[in-house]
């Protein structure tokens, strides 16, 4: 061991930031540091206008500032030539920064603040001009796209989620969990202490539950919104206190002034609110609340997600929707799969709905409260599974320090996952995840195998793949959309129905160069087939759907009309008989493309009463397509069997002049049938020997 | 090599005189066919069991399995090992391994043949057809081929060519060079040795369907290089005189003689396939061959069954599928939608074998007519 003196005076150089959520980790790392040297000094680098301008000061810790910017996802060549312009010089800002501040470890929370100071240690190091330690933190569950890249150069990552290290450089990455700040982790030790007294302070009686409610660190408007609704039934527990953090105004919205205009109409007590529901933009010493919450709902950012988990307070977390990577889902699913949360995805309008922004379904969230604060079982559970989640040990990451520092290289731990991969989402590390993990193709290609296999969906599944559906639905791109379209069908939502009658029947254009390329309409051929397919798996019927099959039948892609008459075919029991759709099923007789006259014959032998149908399938038996003909004659023995038609001699006669000559044949491969004989046989007598051997005579 | 004992060797008095005949294109030719044709007929067994027993096996694309009446996953595939092991022997027994055509063919067989080596080989690790080299990546290999062969054709130290033919684009039936493109034929290179290794991979889609129009194309050129590499033929003809290039005809026969050995065990139905490995070989020995012998153009008359099935996939999954979100044909490559329409596998392939058989009757009509 050394001694206190030796290691005193380090210097660490902390980098990270350009929002919140990259600067209060570092703030928290540092603060670790300091409780193991109290000497140590720091030096906060982040960028100019970034969130730690106003963060970091207020903490007392020393901050040095980089014009370094962001690059947006859609930039232009300007905006790039602009940001490698302020990367290189901030480059140089930090080669200098190293030089004078001489730091011993240079830690990195990543966000855009940090890429220059990390870019210029790598570079420093390979060189020789400074030596020292090099870590990163990535805080997120999904990590930014330079953190990927640098952490195959850094001495360690720590990550604040088990999923994360997937995707970063294998042997150098460690869960260690999210970093804490000091008062929040000290008051998660002690909140089993003085209770009665903590609750006193906020007004609560011994009796009362308390229910803590806040959106991410500048609020969430869905979520004061879906409050303020469900406030009558909320209240309606007479030992419900509510302690709501809406977040200070934005722009034009100003929450406390929407619930002054709401609050009139609402059927509460007027003295109850005031009493038992305290309303602020932002709650000061959030620990306190935490300490006698009974019940979360916020938002799941990293460091909500950990703060909860960390205090072991059950919640009803609900992600905000539409960020990069989902990555909000994830992090729920992460508390959720311990079974410390409930998740509440947002609802979002789906065309043909208006134009409107995501809600919270208040009933819902009421439900999701009432089940879990006045529980008939399962609130304790909530609690146990609490703290499970984190991982091991006090302090990990300042341990990894510590140990590389002292050259203890090899000796760095291994955290233990948390459990056996499923079969879906496995990692190399054996984290096991869920289907939130999946990208929309192999998400669709995990339901169609679940689908395929006859198992059922879980209801967790269900729900994801609801939201999942619904933000699909919303998407500009046509590949989303039409992905959102097939699950549709496939998880049965019939909740989207008018969503798929709209994608088949709106005729809105393409933009001119999509045309071009053979292009029709903004929903395109392949949503309006897969709407389509989509509606006969859900089994429904009625006149709109009716009227969308007709629209479908005389749609100018031949897909779209063939699966039409194939959509009619598996509706045929509720169809009935149907003079338009025969008319129009009787047209596309006459296609170009013969799978629209196969699929047609299809419908037709299932659904029709007309003999007069006769005259248009007896042209068809001499068809050049061999296929058609089949179907036909199909279609002629499906009709004679429900004796709408029978033919008449001449007929008969005419149809014996015609070459029933296939261009196809079947091959049969007599050794390869034989074999699967062979091997079928094979693997019945094994079975047959081996439970010979366990029950007798059961052969 | 024997090229080579003649060279040491010949003598017009002594007791091994017959060996002149290893001077004559005509007759090393001949011997070259047989070689390769007997090379892979008789090695041909022996690798089908041992590719299989490796569990060198085809994975099928899901898409392509619901079309077929009988599945095809599990033929023993990488066949192109065939056909490159009997090309490689015949040309070294039999060509004049100092001539700069041939050196360049060498190339050009080596790296496509590594190229489509590794690509199923990790289809085979993966046992799944997409895990095969990325697109990009395919692409990156046979662009990086093209823009080296561009630099070493068009430099005067090495190229086959003579300077003043070396950067002029010819069309068939027209006697004169159209235009001199200077530096700017790179692209031309480039294009014609990507666009024939993709051509025949796609067209590889049936038993027997991409082997017998490439050895369609590769007689024609066989009989192009013979004719651009005789003095009195090119002059007859009205040909730019290629000196040298008539060694390109001995490695075309003896490509000719691999294909037809490998339609023995490739024709319906087929014991083997010539996977990645075989398709990029022969894609990219042919790409080469044409610009060596200036006949780019014609390459698209030769190979039309190509061109067709490469437009088919450009039309339907690039455009269609990828971009404009529907389909324009029934299926893609253009094989597989006639297969859809019901017309047999056995019946689509010879017909294509009859299209690309007047095809190239066509392309050696040129050789007169212009």
């Amino acid at each position: 061991m050394r001694k206190a003196s030796e290691t005193a005076k380090l210097r660490y150089l902390i980098t990270g930031g350009g929002t919140a959520g990259h600067v209060y980790p570092g703030l928290a790392l540092a603060e670790g540091i300091q409780r193991h040297e109290p000497d140590a000094r720091f030096l906060f680098v982040g960028a100019r206008n970034g969130a730690e301008e106003r963060i970091v000061p207020a903490q007392g810790h020393k901050l040095r500032t980089l014009a370094v910017k962001g690059l947006p996802p859609k930039a232009g060549p300007f905006v790039w030539f602009l940001t490698i312009w302020l990367l290189g010089k901030s480059l140089l800002q930090a080669v200098g920064l190293i030089l004078r501040f001489r730091p011993h470890v240079i830690i990195g929370t990543g966000g855009y603040a940090s890429s220059p100071v990390l870019l210029a240690a790598i570079l420093m190091r390979s060189l020789g001009i400074w030596k020292g330690l090099l870590s990163l933190h990535e805080a997120n569950i999904i990590p930014g796209r330079f953190n990927r890249w640098a952490s195959g150069w850094v001495d360690f990552t720590g990550t604040s989620f088990p999923e994360t290290l997937r995707f970063l450089s294998k042997k150098k990455t460690f869960w260690t969990g999210y970093p804490l700040r000091k008062d929040l982790e000290s008051s998660s030790e002690r909140r089993g202490e003085d209770s009665e007294e903590k609750r006193e302070r906020l007004g609560v009686p011994r009796a009362g539950k308390v229910l803590l409610v806040f959106g991410g660190s500048s609020g969430a408007r869905t979520i004061n919104r879906a409050v303020f609704e469900a406030l009558p039934r909320l209240l309606a527990r007479q030992d419900l206190y509510i302690f709501h953090a809406t977040g200070h105004p934005q722009g034009a919205y100003d929450p406390g002034v929407e619930f002054g205009e709401i609050l009139p109409g609402l059927p509460v007590e007027k003295k109850d609110v005031g009493e038992r529901y305290h309303q602020e933009p932002y709650l000061h010493h959030i620990e306190r609340y935490y300490e006698v919450a009974d019940l979360v709902v916020c938002r799941s950012g990293a460091g909500a997600v950990w703060e909860i988990a960390s205090y072991g307070i059950p919640a009803v977390l609900i992600p905000k929707s539409n960020l990069p990577g989902d990555h909000q889902v994830k992090n729920a699913y992460f508390l959720a799969r311990q079974g410390q949360a409930r998740l509440l995805f947002e609802t979002r309008p789906v065309p043909p709905e208006a134009e409107a922004s995501e809600s919270v379904d208040s009933d819902a969230l009421v439900d999701a409260v009432t089940s879990i604060l006045y529980p008939p079982a399962g609130h304790d559970e909530m609690r146990h599974a609490a703290n499970a989640a984190l991982p091991s040990g006090k302090d990990p990451f300042y341990d990894l320090l510590r140990d590389l520092r002292e050259g203890k290289k090899g000796a760095l731990p291994r955290v233990p996952m948390t459990g056996p991969s499923g079969s879906n989402g496995a990692t190399p590390g054996g984290v096991r995840t869920g289907i939130e993990w999946l990208g929309t193709d192999s998400l669709l290609a995990h339901v169609e195998g679940k689908r395929q296999r006859k198992q059922d969906l879980s209801e967790s599944e269900k729900a994801y793949l609801k939201y999942k559906t619904d933000q699909l639905l919303g998407s500009p791109r046509w590949q989303d959309r039409n992905t959102g379209v097939k699950l549709v069908g496939l998880i049965a939502y019939g909740e989207r129905l008018p969503a798929l009658l709209h994608a088949t029947t709106d005729r809105t254009p393409v933009a001119w160069h999509r045309r071009l390329l053979g292009g029709d309409f903004e929903q395109v051929g392949f949503i309006r087939r897969n709407a389509l397919q989509a509606i006969w798996r859900i089994q429904a019927y009625g006149p709109e759907v009716r009227e969308t099959l007709l629209l479908a039948l005389s749609d100018p892609y031949y897909e779209v009309r063939s699966w039409a008459a194939r959509g009619v075919d598996r509706l045929s029991s509720s169809v009935g008989e149907d003079e338009e759709l025969v008319r129009l099923l009787r047209r596309n007789l006459k296609d170009r493309w013969f799978e629209v006259v196969v699929s047609s014959l299809r419908a037709l032998g299932t659904m029709t009463k007309d003999p007069t149908v006769l005259t248009d399938l007896v042209p068809l038996l001499a068809h050049r397509n061999w296929k058609v003909q089949q179907a036909t004659v199909r279609c002629l023995m499906r009709l004679m069997q429900a004796d709408v038609v029978r033919l008449p001699p001449e007929v008969e006669e005419w149809m014996h002049k015609i070459p029933m000559k296939g261009l196809d044949f079947f091959p049969r491969f007599p050794l390869k049938q034989t074999w699967d004989d062979f091997q079928r046989l094979q693997s019945e007598k094994m079975e047959c020997d081996h439970r010979s051997n366990t029950e007798k005579g059961a052969c | 090599m024997f090229y080579a004992l003649y060279g040491w060797f010949y003598d017009p008095e002594g007791p091994f005189s017959f060996i002149r005949l290893f001077n004559y294109i005509s007759s090393r030719a001949i011997f070259a066919i047989i070689t390769s044709f007997a090379f892979t007929l008789f090695a041909g067994r022996p690798l089908i069991r041992a590719l299989y027993r490796m569990g060198i096996r085809d994975t099928q694309r899901a898409e392509i399995k619901e079309a077929q009446e009988h599945k095809k996953g599990g033929t023993p595939t990488m066949g192109g090992v065939i056909l490159f092991s009997a090309t490689m022997l015949s040309t070294l027994l039999w060509c004049d391994l100092t001539n700069r055509f041939i050196l360049f063919l060498l190339l050009a067989s080596a790296w496509f043949f590594t190229l489509g080596f590794w690509d199923d080989s990790r289809k085979i690790k993966y046992q799944n057809s997409n895990k095969g080299l990325s697109r990009g990546l395919k692409y990156l290999g046979q662009i990086s081929f093209g823009l080296l062969f561009s630099l070493l054709f068009l430099h005067p130290a090495t190229s086959p060519v003579p300077a003043d033919v070396v950067s002029k684009l010819y069309f068939p039936f027209y006697k004169y060079p159209v235009v001199d493109l200077a530096w700017g034929y790179t692209f031309v290179i480039v294009l014609f040795v990507v666009y024939a290794a993709n051509a025949i991979n796609f067209a590889d889609g049936m038993d027997g369907l991409a082997i017998v129009p490439s050895a369609y194309a590769i007689g024609v050129y066989g009989i192009f290089a013979y004719c651009l590499g005789n003095t009195k033929l090119s002059q007859y003809l009205m040909f730019d005189y290629l000196p040298g290039c008539g060694e390109v005809t001995i490695l075309c026969a003896a490509l000719l003689g691999a294909c037809v050995g490998f339609l023995w065990y490739n024709s319906y139905p087929a014991e083997i396939f010539m996977g990645d490995t075989g398709s990029m070989y022969l894609g990219g020995v042919l790409g080469t061959m044409v610009v060596l012998l200036k006949q780019e153009i014609l390459f698209l008359i030769v190979g039309g069954i190509f061109l067709a099935e490469i437009l088919s996939v450009v039309l339907q999954d690039w455009i269609g599928i990828q971009r404009t979100g529907r389909r324009f044909l029934y299926r893609a490559p253009l094989h597989h939608s006639f297969q859809y329409q019901g017309l047999a596998e056995t019946k689509i392939t010879v017909r294509f074998w009859i299209v690309s058989g007047v095809l190239a009757l066509v392309a050696l009509a040129s050789l007169k007519i212009r």
